[in-house]
């Protein structure tokens, strides 16, 4: 049945191309229709693939944290899966949120980094799910791995609210909220507009990244459990083991 | 005229960086299906 559902449904390629002919809409908004910055002129521009990548960034944490929740109340292998690919994914996005911030903040304020709180924030971010990954690698046992994993990415995703209030709660360089705000958007019509339909298209090309690196933790665990098979027959021959009894 | 430099690096780093990602992933998706042999409908 899923085998049939996975043929006839062409999802993940409606998703790709919805993805990048919106990223094709949004990037031409940002270069060509976008006003320019009162203050910081062109470079502003920066802020319609920089502000994408940190806000799904932090989406793709919380899938993380929900999937973790599942893995650890119904011990769901699906969960697992999702979990350790919308983080892995999340990496990406958050490495992209600090080069390009890097890029930005060299052309405004002079400096590739400084140790503000949100750069310094983000920084811990990252490293805390560089970790999460490097532990997945550390882990054989794969009950084990879910549970401690799903642990890790719990406490991670409590460092997101952080990140984002750091601008509020401590002195900093970088600028406060202009969108997320609870007395609503002080940013330009514009500019929201262009910011909107980018966070739009990377959200998109994020959730088919996401399947798609489903797609391969799947067909790696099959592989694992296939040369633990092997491995178990060669052992011992005369023990028969069902493919259930290895799922990962 | 520098601004247009950051932009164009900028974005470009941001296409390298998911292009490159997704070119990873599909070499290792096509190389773990032909490892494993399997059929089209299990993609």
């Amino acid at each position: 049945m899923t085998r049939r559902l996975l043929r006839i449904y062409p999802g993940d390629r409606a998703l790709l191309a919805a993805a990048l002919a919106l990223l094709a809409v949004g990037w031409g908004m940002a270069l060509a229709w976008a006003p320019p910055d009162r203050l910081q002129g062109e470079v502003q521009r920066l802020m319609y693939v920089h502000v994408p990548a940190a806000w799904t960034a932090f989406a793709l944490y919380g899938v993380g944290f929900l999937a973790s929740v599942r893995v650890l109340w119904k011990r769901s292998v699906a969960a697992d899966h999702l979990a350790h690919a919308a983080i892995e994914v999340g990496l990406l996005f958050t490495g992209l949120t600090l080069a390009l911030g890097s890029l930005w903040g060299r052309a405004v304020w002079g400096v590739w980094w400084t140790w503000d709180p949100r750069l310094t924030t983000t920084a811990i971010l990252f490293v805390l799910f560089a970790g999460y990954l490097a532990l997945r690698r550390a882990i054989e046992d794969p009950e084990r791995r879910a549970r401690v994993a799903a642990a890790v990415a719990l406490v991670g995703f409590g460092l997101v609210p952080v990140v984002h209030w750091s601008v509020v709660w401590w002195r900093s360089l970088h600028q406060g909220p202009t969108v997320l705000r609870l007395d609503g958007p002080t940013i330009a019509g514009p500019m929201l507009a262009t910011l909107l339909v980018n966070v739009a298209a990377i959200t998109l090309l994020a959730g088919w990244l996401v399947m798609r690196r489903m797609r391969a933790i799947r067909l790696e665990m099959r592989a694992e459990n296939r040369r633990l098979r092997e491995r178990l027959a060669y052992a011992a021959p005369s023990v028969r083991i069902a493919p259930r009894e290895l799922r990962g | 005229m520098a601004s247009w430099g950051y932009i164009a690096v900028g974005f470009g780093a941001t296409a390298i960086a998911i292009g490159g990602y997704v070119a990873r992933l599909e070499c290792r998706i096509a190389r773990l299906r032909g490892r494993r042999g399997a059929p089209e409908g299990d993609r």
